[in-house]
């Protein structure tokens, strides 16, 4: 037994499971080119450099879960963050789709797998995530209506998974008490650790078209117009297949493309209100991934690593904010409403092997959503500017919302 | 309910495995049904009527979705075309009935039409029956119309255009059946013209032309059934079979005849003989050479085997005078010479012996038999076994045959030692494909009554029956069954996790039981015991419980009819299996019961090493000691499966396989107890079943099907066709003739291939010989559809139905449906309230296969 024991242990650092695809596009965290970002951007009259920075620190991070057509048991709008996608994680489940004799299928022999559903290889998994990021951003202006931008978040990422807790479920069968009894916890290498991360994100580069037009209307005094486009680089951080959850920084490889468009009222001397919206579309990406192999398999013990060609759906965000600033525009108090939304990712196994359907079918893959709530304020003070801000992610589904402050700094010269 | 340990309680608990068969019901007049068929395509049943009043019911039909007799013998019909004629068959009585072409036909008991043919053209219903009555048949003589039809059969017939025919022995004008013109007949439907007729063939098939619808000449004192040129004097109640199988066609008429100088009870087409009478000397199943000689064919059948060999199945043999039940309960199956181009010297002359006996010797070559007999050591003694179906003579006096895939079915009257009721055999191959012995007779789940008809649904493993009193149809279905058993184990706990059924039936046997394990609980139940007739039977009552909960029988008085053994060490260990042995080298006389699982094995002795005495165990567990305890043996822990070659007792965990010596020494040293490890896979290779005796071991594992000549030194791969891929469960049918401590010498293994990664399952019938590779029986590999289990698939060959548990494809987030599939129906027949189907075994008792998943046992009864 203890030989055996030995064994599966030391099996267990090479069958080290993590998230399928999770990147860190699906949380609320802001982005350098947020139009509620940039709005601390400063208007330059001539061709001159600014620079801005912000950093993000999180008080609260949660998952926000889906329940489609009510096939979820005990549905939550919020969870802790590693039940964003699952209330608990199957062990029986992930050891599925393998050929009888590897590792894992030889496993799924044992402990029966096909035979049994009951919930005594059931997991609950518990962590605690803090966030911190560093939205870095550079523009160069041409004259007043054009500007290039250049962007990189900087992220830390700190996750404390507290509990990897069986169920509590006594079924009184001979493989319940085999697994407790042979399968140690850091099997799927999901025992309680900590996982500490930091790197870079996608730099995104972007230009910029502005316009302010007069109104010489009562209440309608300018019209301004932003529109951008530019390139999405992958310059992220990867995911590492070898930890439980590591997501990437960006998008784990893959570049795109985004195109975006405002619209911002200014009423009255005191008032502004604005809309914004941004498409992003990612160009298909092939890298070695865990995916799901068969359609009971829980998201975060996806235990097959492939090669896969991934087709991302389409990024959509959409902006609507409003505030107060005093005549000179020195002090800005905005509130924004931001809503995120990612199609469904299509995941091709370059592999005979699996099944595009099955591995598409991972709550990773599909759609997300999410909705956020910004308070910021901005001080100008020549050329520089201050600003200070708070985040509440409210709603969603397959995403992580990440309640925050937000400090950010600009200078021009 | 908690229940002190000791105290004997009394238990509202429903039987393990009452008699629950469906009744299809009919309105007044109750009458007699005296005739069954199952069409086993539609698997609706025809009853025919055996008593007067039955009205439109004289023949009715039923099927699985209706509880009620459809009558279709309404007062008119389209008789012949014409329409709004009187219905012959309207309150009529049957003298035969057989099912043809998917249209019931017959031979009615009425003075006008019992030498008449009539066939249901038309039987949706009552409103829109046609039928087609032949004109009265000639027999030999072909002026005068015989005088009723003897015997009748019906089949496609391959050698006649595999067109539907009737086949039918006619009594002539005048005279008892087998003198004068006695004939043979065949007609057939002609679906030429407007509306359908039976015509009677002009030319028979077998003898050449016989024309003017003359019947063939069919003289029991012609030579074909006698030897030595006497005349022996018939039967007038001959039986006829014309073999359906289209490897070989002929008929077969047998007879109750008397020699004075031998005789035979069987012949061969009109003019052929079954065996060479140089063959028949002294007293063998078909003929006899002695002077005088009573011999008797009462029923015949045929067995097509899975290896394509062909045996005529022969109730009867010699006699003494005046003392035919002798041999009625005799049942022998004969080899067949199935290679239309064999030939042999029969006499003097070269002639073709196609239909006819082969010699016990012959080894079939791909199924074909070509060697007849053709001197006596070639022919079976009747007292030989190895011909016997069943291993024995059966039961009862057998009242019917009949035989369903390879698993023959006799319905026995009450016995010396046992009741009446319905029992099958099945033949175990030996390794050339010839039938190497018959499993021993076993009950089928029916009642203990000499049934009047009895028919197997092949699509689900359900029974349809005419009532022993004659006037009442059932028939047997899945359903769940309220049980001591299933009350004993709680559905939070998993249920019944594994069964051991200890079978009573045997001359001396007095009582079965059946063992079922589960969680932290292990119950012994009565299923079958001896009536105050010293009849063995089924029992119903197990209402009175026995209850210990500190897992020794502490306390125990009979009677009871069960015992509920929980606590001790018992507590914490999750039981999957249970297995009973005798201890050689320590107590022979004793009987122990093992039971293992999460926790490690654990035995049921005394503290002076005892058991319980073989022989001393009766009714209501009366002899059982009240001193034995469950205690630990070895410290070994997840024991999976337990099984026993006499010698040793395995103890199969995942990850090896130790043995213990059977000796109650061993038994008192419990933890301590000594075992060697036989074998230990590793490499990702995990154990899900084992069996062994003394010389061959054979595991199944995730890799595939292994086998030890050698205790477990050097195992070798059985190569299965399709990769098989793991192999699930190893179902043993083991020859009753094979040497004590080596069954698997011989034993047709049925195994189970289930493969999650490929999603697919497959059965795989194998031989298994010592000091070769067990070898495919048969080519027919037989595959499921859906995903199975691993080592959790059940199996069992059962009623030749192959009867597996299967889980259906699990969606994300949703109950898995399991369900029990037949190889006949992949479809699944039922479907259980549980997620899992735990246990299968079959209760030797009742006769019933029972399945159990963790809320409930199911049997089809």
């Amino acid at each position: 037994m203890k030989k055996l024991f030995i064994h599966l242990t030391i099996m267990s650092l090479s069958l080290a499971s993590q998230l399928s695809y999770s990147h860190i596009r699906s949380y609320s965290i802001p982005k350098p080119y947020d139009i509620l970002q940039m709005r601390q951007q400063l208007v330059c009259n001539r061709r001159c450099w600014d620079f801005d920075a912000t950093l993000f620190c999180s008080t609260h991070v949660k998952g926000f879960q889906v329940c489609d057509a009510g096939l979820c048991d005990e549905w939550r709008r919020t969870a802790n963050v590693l039940q964003t996608w699952q209330n608990t994680q199957d062990g029986l489940a992930a050891l599925r789709g393998h050929e009888p004799t590897d590792q894992i299928g030889s496993l799924a022999e044992l402990f029966n797998v096909q035979g049994d559903s009951r919930a005594y290889a059931h997991f609950i998994p518990c962590g605690k995530m803090n966030l911190q990021a560093a939205l870095c951003g550079a523009h160069y202006h041409l004259n007043p209506n054009w500007f290039f931008g250049l962007y990189l978040p900087i992220y830390h990422m700190n996750l404390h998974v507290k509990k990897w807790q069986p169920q509590e479920q006594n079924t009184g069968l001979y493989e319940e008490s085999l697994f407790r009894s042979i399968f140690p916890c850091n099997m799927l290498g999901c025992c309680a650790h900590k996982i500490d991360r930091w790197g870079i994100g996608d730099m995104a580069a972007l230009c910029w078209w502005h316009g302010c037009f007069f109104q010489a209307r009562p209440l309608l005094r300018y019209v301004q117009v932003a529109a951008r486009g530019g390139l999405i680089l992958p310059t992220a951080r990867k995911a590492n297949l070898a930890l439980l959850y590591a997501p990437s920084f960006g998008y784990n490889g893959g570049a795109g493309v985004l195109a975006g468009v405002d619209l911002e009222l200014s009423l009255g001397n005191y008032v502004h209100a604005g809309l914004d919206v941004e498409i992003g579309y990612l160009f298909g990406v092939k890298h070695i991934e865990a995916i799901s192999v068969d359609s009971a398999q829980t998201d975060l013990l996806f235990l097959t690593k492939q090669c896969t060609f991934r087709d991302p759906g389409l990024n959509q965000q959409f902006t609507l904010y409003g505030g107060l600033h005093n005549c000179t525009r020195q002090y800005e108090f905005t509130i924004g409403y931001q809503y995120r939304k990612q199609n469904d990712d299509t995941i091709y196994p370059v592999s005979n092997l699996y099944d595009s359907v099955i591995a598409s079918d991972a709550q990773t893959a599909q759609e997300w959503t999410i909705h956020t709530l910004t308070l910021n304020g901005l001080y100008r003070w020549r050329s520089a500017t201050f600003g200070v801000g708070y985040q509440y992610s409210f709603n969603g589904k397959r995403s992580i919302g990440t309640d925050g402050i937000t400090l950010s700094a600009g200078f021009m010269y | 309910m908690t229940i002190r340990m000791g105290i004997v309680t009394l238990a509202c608990l429903q039987v393990c495995c009452l008699f629950g068969a469906r009744n299809i019901t009919h309105p007044a007049p109750i009458y007699n049904m005296g005739f069954l068929q199952i069409n086993q395509v539609t698997h609706n049943v025809f009853v025919g009527a055996s008593g007067a009043n039955a009205g439109t019911y004289a023949l009715a039909a039923a099927n699985a979705s209706s509880d009620f007799l459809t009558p279709l013998a309404p007062q008119t019909a389209i008789v012949n075309g014409a329409a709004n004629t009187a219905n012959p068959v309207y309150n009529n009585t049957f003298l035969f009935l057989d099912f043809l072409n998917q249209r019931p036909c017959g031979v009615l008991n009425d003075p006008v039409y019992q030498n008449k043919l009539i066939c249901y053209t038309q039987y949706a219903n009552a409103s829109t029956a046609a039928l087609a009555v032949s004109a009265a048949l000639k027999d030999a003589g072909g002026i005068l119309d015989a005088d009723s039809v003897v015997a009748f059969t019906s089949m496609q017939y391959v050698l006649m255009d595999n067109s539907a025919r009737m086949f039918v022995l006619l009594k002539p004008t005048s005279g008892a059946f087998g003198t004068g013109d006695s004939a043979f007949a065949v007609a057939h439907f002609d679906l030429t013209g407007t509306n359908p007729q039976i015509v009677v063939d002009v030319t028979v098939g077998f003898n050449g032309a016989s024309p003017n619808n003359l019947a063939d000449l069919l003289k029991i004192g012609a030579s074909v059934v006698t030897i030595h040129n006497d005349v022996p004097s018939g039967d007038p109640a001959p039986v006829l079979f014309i073999n359906s199988f289209p490897a070989i066609a002929p008929w077969y008429a047998g007879f109750n005849v008397t020699g004075t100088t031998g005789a035979l009870s069987i012949f061969q087409n009109a003019r052929s003989i079954i065996a060479d009478p140089a063959a028949i000397v002294g007293n063998k199943i078909v003929g006899s050479n002695a002077s005088p000689v009573n011999i008797a064919a009462l029923h015949l059948s045929s067995i097509h085997g899975q290896t394509g060999v062909d045996y005529l199945l022969v109730n009867g043999g010699v006699y003494a005078t005046g003392n035919i039940d002798a041999v009625k309960n005799c049942l022998y199956a004969l080899p067949l010479v199935n290679d239309p181009l064999a030939t042999a010297t029969i006499g003097v002359t070269t002639v073709p012996v196609y239909g006819m006996l082969a010699k016990k010797t012959a080894v079939p070559v791909k199924g074909v038999m070509s060697d007849a007999a053709t001197v006596a050591a070639d022919l079976y003694d009747d007292n030989d076994t190895t011909a016997m179906v069943g291993n024995d003579v059966a039961p009862g006096i057998i009242n019917d045959v009949w035989v369903v895939n390879d698993t023959v079915f006799v319905n026995v009257s009450e016995g010396i030692f046992t009741q009446a009721g319905v029992f099958s055999s099945q033949p175990v191959y030996a390794p050339n494909g010839s039938i190497g012995g018959w499993t021993s007779w076993t009950r089928v789940a029916v009642p203990a009554a000499a049934l009047v008809k009895c028919v197997l649904d092949i699509s689900d493993g359900s029974n349809w029956y005419i009532s022993a009193a004659g006037n009442e149809l059932y028939q047997t279905q899945w359903q769940m069954v309220s049980s001591a058993i299933t009350d004993a184990f709680s559905s939070t706990k998993g249920g019944v996790q594994g069964f051991y059924d200890i079978s009573g039936y045997a001359p001396t046997g007095t009582i079965s039981v059946l063992v079922s394990v589960g969680s932290n609980r292990c119950v012994l139940l009565q299923t079958g015991a001896s009536d105050a007739g010293g009849k063995f039977g089924p029992v119903s009552d197990q209402s009175i419980i026995f209850n210990a909960t500190n897992g020794s029988f502490s306390g125990l008085l009979a009677p009871v009819d069960g015992i509920v053994v929980s606590g001790g060490v018992l507590t914490d260990n999750k039981l999957t299996s249970a297995q009973v042995v005798l201890a050689p080298a320590g107590d022979p006389t004793d009987s122990y019961l093992l039971v293992s699982g999460s926790d490690g094995c654990a035995i049921l002795c005394s503290d002076a090493g005892g058991g319980w005495p073989i022989t001393g165990l009766t009714k209501n567990f009366a002899n059982m000691p009240d001193t034995l305890s469950f205690r630990r043996l070895t410290n070994l822990k997840f024991v999976r499966h337990l099984t026993t070659d006499g010698v040793y007792v395995y103890l199969a965990c995942y990850d090896k396989v130790a043995r213990v010596r059977l000796d109650s020494a061993q038994f008192l040293r419990g933890e301590n107890a000594e075992y060697e490890v036989v074998t230990r896979f590793g490499n990702n290779v995990y154990i899900s079943d084992f069996v062994a005796d003394q010389t061959r071991m054979i595991v199944a594992t995730n890799a595939g099907l292994f086998y030890s000549d050698n205790q477990g030194q050097n195992w070798t791969v059985v190569d299965l066709p399709f990769s098989a891929g793991a192999v699930s469960r190893i179902e043993t049918v083991i020859n009753p003739l094979s040497e004590l401590g080596h069954f698997l010498d011989g034993a047709n293994l049925y195994v189970l291939s289930g493969d999650i990664g490929r999603s697919q399952a497959r059965e795989y019938v194998l031989i298994s010989t010592y000091g070769s590779a067990p070898q495919l029986l048969n080519q027919n590999v037989v595959p499921y559809a859906y995903i199975w289990s691993s080592y959790r698939a059940l199996f069992k060959h059962f009623d030749g139905v192959d009867f597996a548990a299967k889980s259906g494809y699990i969606p994300r987030n949703q109950k898995p449906v399991f369900s029990l599939a037949s190889s006949n129906n992949d479809a699944g027949l039922i479907h259980f309230s549980g997620m899992c189907v735990n246990a299968m075994t079959r209760v030797s008792a009742h006769g019933t296969l029972a399945v159990a998943d963790e809320f409930n046992l199911y049997s089809c009864i």
